[in-house]
């Protein structure tokens, strides 16, 4: 009777393990839990309502003063001036809660920036990633890339190296690319100085 | 006359424990004046619960339905066991937290010791091999991490009564051990790899027949080893059943690992760094080495198998990401400090296990000195 008991209670056990094994992959979890920890597409735990807020036409400052969350992967910690991206690829959010028909315009302002070559996508489209001027990329982006709601801007980098490589003076190990002051995307309504 | 004999040694025991475990205890607190020039008992648990502290404490206080921080770290990664008997301990005790978690902590420090003089007695049969393995672990280095709010403590005397059961074929209790083993730390399921390997041991040296079929058939034979084994994972799995309801994902406590930067490389890859991309070398290499010599006089001298199993795969699994946490798991996962002692108490030349014994003792002072100012190698 004892070694019955036993026995049933073994299977017992087992088969509750295979069981939430079994479902141990299926998650029920926030939008925000699946980008963060599942996807690592988020640098910084927010919910899709607090990235709701950084829509376009307004300057989102990445440094200690202007600590902006809406960064995706592939970026350092917040420095006093900017931040750096760091990696192959590093992306950013912005709102949008209506798309207009004019083209927008992208400006990523720069303290620095080191010399790789660089592809730029929105949305996972390719766009025309030209040369910066006086630190600034302005990037123009056609409306049809753009989409209602969060959309995802991604910096290309290839062939990355550790920036003590490139200044033996350094002993920073980080695969810095950029160091970035703040991002603007300017819709196609409003006028804009050029870069 | 034998009965009063082992009487008066079961005695003699628990007060050299005992006294170990207050003596070391009010060094601390005395140690913590002279550093930190403060007698405040308030200061003293204070700059005792430190780093992983908070987490526990926070899991002890709103369990894990708490917004992860902005860096993503969470709760999760804090298994539940000792914020839970905390928890529970605290309402019927309404003290200071980090006084009470301090308090259990060392009092499972003290238990501890216990089963493993009496686990010592058993498997090695050497008195002066107990009495010195609780002398390391009173006064010896990482001693703070057994009074602070972290769950080494309670880890250590589960992990330790489980094997003390399985020696005595005492399975069923081997098995709720193991189930609190499992809810109290993640490495803590690891032990169902320790239960074969002795089981395998098992069958080698006593059976006649040694084939495959052999061992199957004997093992299973065993319904309360059986039960005993399929006890232990109960701990993780209730706690995954828990994560799916409150979090939505039972891995959380895998996934959150993210968010402190773990990044998966390789145990010889992390050495490697350690040892030779500087001079002197990291001290998370020289103690990862340390450990790797220790394993393997565990290993291949006494041929302990089922002992080095889990400090083997803790070393391995926790090596991959970084060498941060190895020397804490080492020293709590028990046969690495026991292998040294009996290696110590081997040592003919008496002034050599003394010199062992002061250098223990600074060496422990040192260590506390780190802790007590938050010391990130210590984390």
């Amino acid at each position: 009777m004892r070694k019955t008991i036993c026995y049933l209670l073994s299977l017992g056990l087992f088969t509750f393990y295979l069981v939430v094994l079994c479902t141990s992959g299926k998650r029920n979890a926030s939008w925000e839990y699946e980008k963060f920890y599942i996807d690592q597409d988020l640098k910084y735990y927010v919910s899709e309502q607090e990235l709701q807020q950084y829509t376009a036409d307004q300057l989102w400052e990445y440094n200690q003063n202007g600590q902006s969350l809406n960064l995706g992967k592939g970026w350092s910690g917040f420095e006093d001036l900017a931040t750096w991206m760091e990696g192959e690829e590093s992306s950013f959010y912005i709102w949008l809660d209506s798309v207009q028909e004019k083209p927008y315009q992208l400006k990523i302002s720069t303290l620095r920036r080191l010399k790789y070559k660089r592809e730029f996508y929105v949305n996972g489209e390719k766009v025309d990633f030209p040369k910066a001027k006086k630190g600034i990329y302005t990037v123009e982006i056609p409306a049809e890339y753009l989409k209602e709601g969060l959309n995802e801007f991604t910096i290309v980098t290839r062939n990355v190296q550790k920036y003590c490589d490139i200044d033996p003076e350094s002993s920073d190990t980080r695969l810095l690319t950029m160091f970035v002051k703040s991002v603007e995307l300017c819709s196609g309504d409003e006028e804009h100085d050029g870069a | 006359m034998g009965e009063h004999k082992a009487y008066k040694k079961q005695i003699s025991i628990l007060v050299y424990i005992g006294l170990a475990i207050v003596l070391s205890r009010v060094v601390m607190y005395l140690w913590f004046g002279i550093v930190m020039k403060s007698w405040s008992f308030h200061d003293f648990f204070n700059h005792l619960n430190t780093w992983d502290s908070g987490w526990y404490s926070e899991v002890a206080q709103a369990g894990y339905r708490m917004k992860p921080r902005l860096d993503g770290q969470a709760t999760w990664a804090f298994f539940p066991m000792f914020p839970l008997i905390v928890n529970l301990v605290h309402r019927i005790l309404p003290i200071n937290l980090n006084i009470l978690a301090s308090c259990l902590s060392t009092l499972f420090l003290a238990l501890a010791m216990l089963v493993l003089y009496h686990y010592v007695l058993l498997t090695r049969g050497d008195e002066k091999i107990g009495r010195a393995v609780v002398y390391f672990y009173c006064f010896g280095v990482f001693t703070f991490y057994a009074s602070a709010f972290y769950s080494e403590s309670l880890y250590m005397l589960l992990m330790i009564s489980c094997f003390w059961f399985m020696k005595r074929k005492k399975y069923i209790c081997m098995g709720i051990c193991g189930a609190l083993l499992s809810a109290t730390r993640n490495t803590g399921i690891l032990i169902v790899f320790a239960i074969l390997a002795y089981r395998i041991q098992e069958f080698w040296a006593e059976s006649e027949d040694r084939s495959i079929k052999g061992f199957i058939l004997s093992t299973l034979g065993d319904e309360k080893l059986i039960l005993g084994t399929c006890l232990v994972p109960l701990g993780l799995f209730s706690l995954m059943v828990y994560l799916k309801i409150v979090v939505g994902d039972a891995l959380a406590f895998l996934h959150v690992q993210t968010a402190w930067w773990r990044v998966n490389s390789s145990v010889l890859r992390n050495l490697r760094e350690a040892l030779f991309s500087d001079f002197p070398p990291d001290y998370l290499g020289i103690c990862a080495v340390v450990t790797i010599v220790l394993l393997g006089i565990l290993l291949f001298k006494y041929k302990r198998i089922d002992e080095a199993v889990v400090p083997i795969l803790v070393f391995v699994i926790s090596g991959t990401s970084s060498l941060g946490s190895v020397p804490r798991y080492m020293w709590g996962s028990i046969f690495v400090l026991l292998t040294f002692t009996e290696e110590l108490m081997s040592v003919r030349r008496r002034y050599v296990r003394i010199l062992c014994y002061v250098c223990a003792f600074f060496l422990g002072l040192s260590f506390l000195t780190g802790w007590f100012h938050s010391s990130i190698l210590l984390i």
